[in-house]
């Protein structure tokens, strides 16, 4: 009897305690307004564009923007989003847009904001947009993370990075470079304190022989050692026919292939790596530079505030191609955003592995977006790598899906 | 090819059968020479108008005759153990006061004043035995007095109730020390008055155990120069139920004492009649048993021994590492007569660690595994033979043999799918094989270090009027070697280490060394007035080592400890001395330096018999560290000892350590060349066969930097501080005693080697060719790590005789814990070209803007220093309560708990955000039981 009525008392407390909650302490959808702004000395393209919300928990909505760029979403659940716009304009409506005259080809406009809390007192954003020439030969996979081999020991030998040609045209990579940003663990520069220079850690210049004119669908296949790797390690890759090797003869590098052309190396940070120093946990951000300038004439500098350590090149950031940045996945499930390297107008989101230390066979490639008539892959490119990167280890070189 | 001394293995056999004579030998000469002596000794005494002090010492409570007892009379430094009857004889002692010390195992100290007025003294003294039943117990370390050299005294009943598995445990009741959770799956050295773990440090505290230093000479590591190689001795191993009393010098020790730098453990184990005892401690990270009992065997004099094993596996949720102590010692004690007196212990240690894979993991075979035997024997005499300039005479046998096996089984990674396999040994061109994956691989290291140890001693005193001098000279000889295989695969194919810090070694091409030292101490007191009185112990110690090679060392090292009476109630203390360690055979004779590249790397993908893989291995012998010196030790010390009202007291000392001369891997550069060769020269592949090399057409000729792998005396070590230990009195109401010590210490380290590093900014082909232009050279002695702490600790000793029981509470307080690494900006001021040769570099070339050495630019080479601001951790505490229970006169049990209100807060320093757990894994607790049969 005593214990029924302690039972009674707990419980009629606690719905006492309970019917004094207030209705507005209760999750409420919210409305939430996001003005998609032009790049600048771009005008009349606003209008007409897709923008989605993603939040990590999983919501996910899209709405139209009006004539003027406005994008009503209702019905949405606070939460923290991913913001993302982006979409394409002929280099006939850039001319017009921007009275400018530029060669043929496709523009796109993207724009991007990361982790926005939005909650009945925060629902109105402004999503400012950058305007790039849509590019033919883009960065498509990238083998950073290594595997374990058949003994179950780390392997990384099999690491590569392939780029693909996604226009309707040849294109020759001859000339053209592939760069390795920095990785320290704190950024040595900060995006949000200059928009013009990337700091790289090794420039590797496409040479002349080989398989450097591109077809339409066609890839280029970059490695440290065009080996048969799954002799060693079944989870890797046989690259007996990659197209270029960054080669070394420094006692700790891979097997290099007589038969395949090497990469020319005009920098590195590291006076004993001169091949491709993928970082296995990451962060491993890559781009393609086209220029005229020599990059070996570009300023080697310290991390910004430090005047010791490992020297960087500081890279004129208007000479990427193709860049994707990809961060170092936390232990914690979650990425560092404040670790990005690349501006929003190179890349405004950023991929990664879902492992800390790598080792883990999974790679980072970039999505299909369609097929054409032909059976052509279409890659996905918005300047947006949170939206056109994924990773896997169920793919293979060459293969899009 | 190096000499194999010969003095090596002859010294092995013979002297096992060298003191099994001598201990034959010497008891009938010694009682023959009694008699004599007795008569001579009385004739000299009346002669010379010195008397006898006759003192028989008897057991408190049954009155029992206690047989050799160790007695001394102070300062005179006069020397006599108890026989059979219980009865002690001093001869010859001059008219004064003097302090008698009697000390006896499992007996409290005895101290009594003694007067000689013109008369033979004759006492009965009662020793008690020591029990929580008496007045006075001492669980914490005792300070020494001013005038010696500074240290802590810690005896057995402090041990008891520390509940100590090792010396290791031990450590931590000296001022500065943390508290410390017992772990035995790790190996520990002796840090003394340092805040990092230095390899000098570690290698210049020296352990004596009863009176032979633990040799840690001829100890080997693998490969060059390793400034995180395990060097010190290892703490761990010295079973703590084995030990009577352990003294921590650690200002400037006794001329008696070398061989050392930062400090000396005096370990003094038990001897002498006690009852059968077993102890058992358990706590969740190990337990330790042992059984020990002291026989009386008639005119045989007293036997002991003691059986200890311990077994620990650290933090108990992981079942992948393991350590098992088995030791066992056994001692000998004979008064042939009353005037010599010898003991002779020899101790078996076996330490056996291991880790390996979780028992829940897939088993793929890999463990580490080391054992560590030691079997030593150490052999004490001390003859009394009352001569005016000879007192007594002591001598010190000691022989060590150790055998450490450590085996490995791993799978050896191969992340890049391409592992030579270099094993040359000479210098040249290789055709290697190469892995292409990860393979199974075991091996190990053995090594045999071994020590002899031989001392003589000699002490008189000198009394004129109100000052006494007591004497000490002596000398002693150390030979170490290592008969050891060194570092062995068991399959060369297939290496554990297959690079090129992986070359075998075998121990044994090296070289013993010799030490001899001789020593000369005066303790000096001058009673000024009722009041004022000088301490002086002055003395010289002479060191050297490898005499008469041309890598010998000698070192002259002068000490001196004084302290002044000032008034009644303070003492002024104050100390110098230079102590030196001798580098050793690992740092006096290293590893030759291998350094190999790759000469020729063909490897098609479509002709699996042309693969050719070639290298070029450069062989660089040091034979022997010439210019290497001691590493030596200044040390400076003042301070003041208070006596207090109410028995309190109140120490607080100063000090400054330097040692300039530290071990450390040199910065010494040689140039070779070495070929490229590839398909353009060198290299014709031929289709299905073998690639053909020529050697006489390269593609390349590189002209490559290579450090030789010389050890030099560039580490800088500086520590410096303020130790407090006030004893606060006791609270007679509540029977509880208060201890606070504390220490502010600040360690500094840098290095005065060259500093040559590769420039950077050189052109990318040099990094494909593997080479650097040249070195760049910047300023010594300017980047410095600096730490510093102040710590407290307040022990509370609750002692009720009544209850036979002691219960202790330790707060540790750290208030101030900093850390603070410079790096100041610098300008290059020289560079080494490839011929070795050294050019400077200056102003003017620093301020031209477009200077360029080898095509770099010089003005990239300046550094601007790095603005590392220091690192402050928070104030963190921990308290621990320890009991200790007498169970009447058959036993006891004690019990402990460190952080027992399990204080482990998450906090950020002052350089990051980032929380850290303080005192994490401090939580422990354990229990002993004991009994006396």
């Amino acid at each position: 009897m005593k214990s029924f009525l302690t039972t009674s008392l707990v419980f009629i407390t606690a719905l006492g305690l309970s019917s004094c909650l207030s209705s507005d302490d209760q999750t409420q959808p919210i409305t939430v307004y996001v003005n998609v702004e032009n790049p600048s000395g771009l005008t009349g393209v606003t209008g007409g564009q897709t923008v989605t919300l993603i939040s990590s928990t999983g919501y996910n909505y899209t709405a139209t923007s009006d004539a003027d760029g406005l994008a009503t979403f209702t019905n949405v659940i606070p939460d923290i989003y991913n913001v993302s716009a982006s979409w394409s304009i002929t280099s006939d409506q850039y001319m017009e847009a921007t009275g400018e005259t530029v060669q043929h080809g496709t523009y796109v406009l993207s724009g991007a904001l990361a982790n926005q809390v939005l909650t009945l007192d925060a629902t109105r954003l402004s999503l400012s947009t950058n305007c790039a020439r849509k590019q033919s030969v883009l960065i498509s996979k990238v083998y950073y993370a290594g595997c374990k081999d058949n003994n179950n020991k780390n392997y990384l030998a099999g690491r590569f990075v392939e780029l693909y040609n996604n226009g309707d045209e040849a294109i020759d990579v001859a000339g053209m470079y592939l760069c390795l940003m920095e990785s320290n663990s704190t950024p040595a520069y900060i995006i949000a304190t200059q928009s013009d220079y990337i700091y790289i850690k090794q420039v590797f210049q496409f040479p002349d022989e080989g398989h450097h004119v591109l077809q339409p669908g066609e890839y280029i296949l970059v490695t440290n050692s065009a080996v048969n790797h799954t002799e060693n390690a079944s989870a890797d890759f046989d690259e007996r026919n990659a197209d270029f090797e960054c080669k070394s003869n420094a006692s700790n590098a891979p097997a290099n292939n007589p038969a395949t052309p090497a990469m020319k190396l005009i920098w590195t940070a590291y006076n004993t790596i001169p091949n491709m120093n993928l970082v296995q946990g990451g962060p491993c951000g890559i781009a393609l530079v086209e220029t005229d300038e020599d990059p070996a004439q570009w300023e080697p500098v310290y991390a910004d505030g430090k005047s010791s350590g490992v020297q960087q090149l500081k890279a004129p950031a208007k000479f990427v191609v193709d860049g994707v940045d990809i961060l170092r996945y936390r232990s914690d499930g979650t990425v560092d955003v404040s670790t990005k390297r690349f501006y929003d107008y190179i890349d405004a989101g950023y991929t990664h592995i879902n492992a800390v230390n790598g080792y883990n066979g999974e790679v980072v490639y970039r999505i299909l977006e369609s097929r054409t008539d032909d059976g052509r892959a279409l890659l996905k490119d918005t300047n947006y790598s949170l939206d056109d990167w994924a990773c896997t280890t169920d793919i293979n070189i060459g293969e899009y899906k | 090819m190096l000499m194999k001394t010969p003095f090596r293995s002859s010294a092995f056999h013979i002297l096992p059968v060298l003191f099994c004579l001598l201990a034959v030998v010497t008891t009938p000469i010694a009682q023959a020479q009694d008699h004599h002596e007795r008569r001579e000794v009385k004739r000299i005494a009346a002669r010379k108008g010195g008397k006898s002090i006759t003192l028989t010492l008897i057991d408190h409570g049954d009155h029992e005759p206690l047989i050799m007892a160790n007695c001394q009379l102070k300062p005179l430094g006069a020397y006599a153990a108890t026989g059979l009857d219980g009865v002690a004889a001093f001869e010859n002692i001059p008219n004064g006061e003097w302090t008698l010390e009697v000390t006896y195992v499992g007996y409290e100290t005895l101290t009594r004043t003694i007067v000689v007025a013109g008369e033979d003294v004759q006492l009965t003294l009662g020793m008690k035995p020591q029990t929580l039943a008496l007045r006075d117990v001492e669980v914490v370390a005792k300070q020494s007095a001013a005038g010696e050299a500074t240290a802590s005294v810690i005896g057995r009943q402090a041990i008891d109730h520390l509940q100590a598995f090792s010396l290791d445990d031990i450590m931590q009741l000296v001022p500065g020390a943390d508290m410390k959770v017992t772990d035995l799956t790790s190996q520990s050295n002796v840090q003394i008055r340092t805040l990092v773990n230095d390899n000098t440090n570690a290698f210049g505290a020296s352990i004596v155990m009863d009176g032979v230093p633990m040799s840690n000479n001829g100890a080997m590591t693998q490969g060059g120069f390793s400034s995180t190689a395990f060097v010190g001795t290892d703490t761990r191993q010295i079973s703590a139920d084995d030990i009577e009393s352990v003294e921590v010098v650690r200002g400037i020790p006794s001329a008696e004492y070398g061989d050392l730098t930062s400090g000396l453990v005096v370990v003094h184990s038990k001897v002498g009649v006690t009852p059968w005892q077993l102890k058992a401690k358990i706590n969740p990270s190990g337990q330790n048993y042992s059984v020990g009992k002291g026989f009386h065997t008639g005119s045989w004099g007293t036997v002991n021994f003691n059986l200890d094993y311990a077994q620990a596996w650290g933090d108990p949720r992981q079942k992948t590492r393991s350590f098992d102590r088995y030791s066992g010692s056994i001692g000998w004690s004979i008064d042939p007569s009353r005037r010599f007196n010898m003991t002779t212990k020899v101790r078996f240690n076996l330490g056996k660690d291991w880790n390996g894979n979780d028992p829940d993991a897939i088993d793929d075979g890999t463990y580490s595994s080391a054992k560590n035997q030691t079997l030593s024997l150490t052999h004490n005499g001390k003859w009394s033979l009352g001569k005016p300039f000879s007192r007594s005479l002591t001598y010190t046998i000691g022989l060590s043999l150790n055998r450490m096996k450590s085996r490995q089984s791993a799978i050896v990674p191969n992340p890049s799918g391409l592992l030579p396999i270099l094993t040359s040994r000479e210098t040249g061109y290789f055709a290697v094989p190469w892995m292409t994956s990860s393979y199974a691989a075991s091996g190990g290291t053995t090594s045999t270090p071994g020590n002899i140890f031989l001392k003589v001693g000699n002490d008189f005193f000198i009394k004129a009027g109100p000052t006494r001098q007591r004497f000490k000279l002596g000398a002693d000889y150390h030979y170490d070697w290592n008969n050891g295989i060194g570092y062995y695969n068991d399959d060369e194919r297939q290496p554990l280490r297959p690079n090129s810090s992986g070359r075998p070694r075998s121990f044994k091409e090296i070289p013993g060394v010799h030490q001899f030292n001789a020593f000369v101490e005066d303790n000096f007191t001058w009673q000024i007035n009722q009041v004022n009185k000088l301490k002086v112990q002055a003395g010289l110690r002479f060191t050297s080592f490898q005499m008469f090679k041309d890598e010998a060392t000698y070192a002259l090292s002068p000490r001196i400890n004084s302290s002044f009476t000032i008034a009644p109630w303070l003492d002024l203390r104050a100390g110098f001395g230079l102590n030196a360690k001798t580098p050793g055979m690992d740092y006096l004779y290293p590893d030759k330096k291998y350094t190999d590249r790759v000469t020729a790397n063909y490897l098609p993908q479509d002709n699996p018999a042309g693969q050719l893989l070639v290298y070029h291995t450069n062989v660089y012998e040091v034979a022997r560290t010439e210019g290497l010196k001691n590493a030596t030790n200044y040390k400076t010390e003042v301070g003041l000892d208070i006596k207090l009202p109410g028995e309190r007291r109140m120490s607080i000392l100063a000090y400054y350590d330097k040692t300039p001369t530290g071990f450390s891997a040199a910065t010494e550069y040689t140039t070779y060349t070495a070929n490229f060769y590839d398909t353009s020269a060198g290299l014709t592949p031929v289709s299905g066969a073998a690639t053909l090399i020529d050697y006489n057409q390269p593609a390349r000729i590189d002209t490559v930097f290579a450090t030789t792998g010389k050890v030099g005396n560039h580490s800088v070590s500086v520590n410096k501080g303020i130790e407090l230990d006030w004893d606060l009195g006791k609270i007679q109401p509540l029977q509880t005693s208060v201890y606070l010590t504390g220490a502010y210490m600040e360690s500094k380290r840098w290095s005065k080697d060259m500093n040559a590093t590769n420039p950077t900014g050189y052109p990318a082909s040099y990094a494909q060719a593997n080479t650097v232009p040249f070195k760049i050279v910047y300023p010594s002695e300017m980047n410095s790590s600096t730490y510093r702490k102040f710590s407290t600790m307040l022990r509370i000793v609750t002692h009720i005789p009544a209850l036979k029981m002691v219960a202790s509470f330790s707060g540790q307080a750290i208030f101030y814990n900093y850390t603070h690494s410079e790096v100041p900006a610098m300008d290059p001021i020289g560079w080494i070209d490839t011929d070795l040769s050294y050019h400077e570099i200056t102003p003017a070339m620093l301020a031209d803007e477009g200077y360029t050495i080898r095509g770099v630019s010089l003005q990239q080479q300046r550094r601007k220093g790095t603005e590392n601001e220091p690192t402050k951790s928070p104030v963190t505490w921990l308290v621990s309560g320890r009991l200790t229970k007498e169970l009447g006169r058959i036993g006891g049990f004690s019990f402990y708990a460190n952080n027992l209100l399990y204080h482990e807060p998450w906090k950020s320093t002052s350089r990051s955000n980032t929380l850290t757990q303080q005192n994490a894994g401090s939580f422990s607790f354990g229990v002993e039981l004991y009994f006396n049969l």
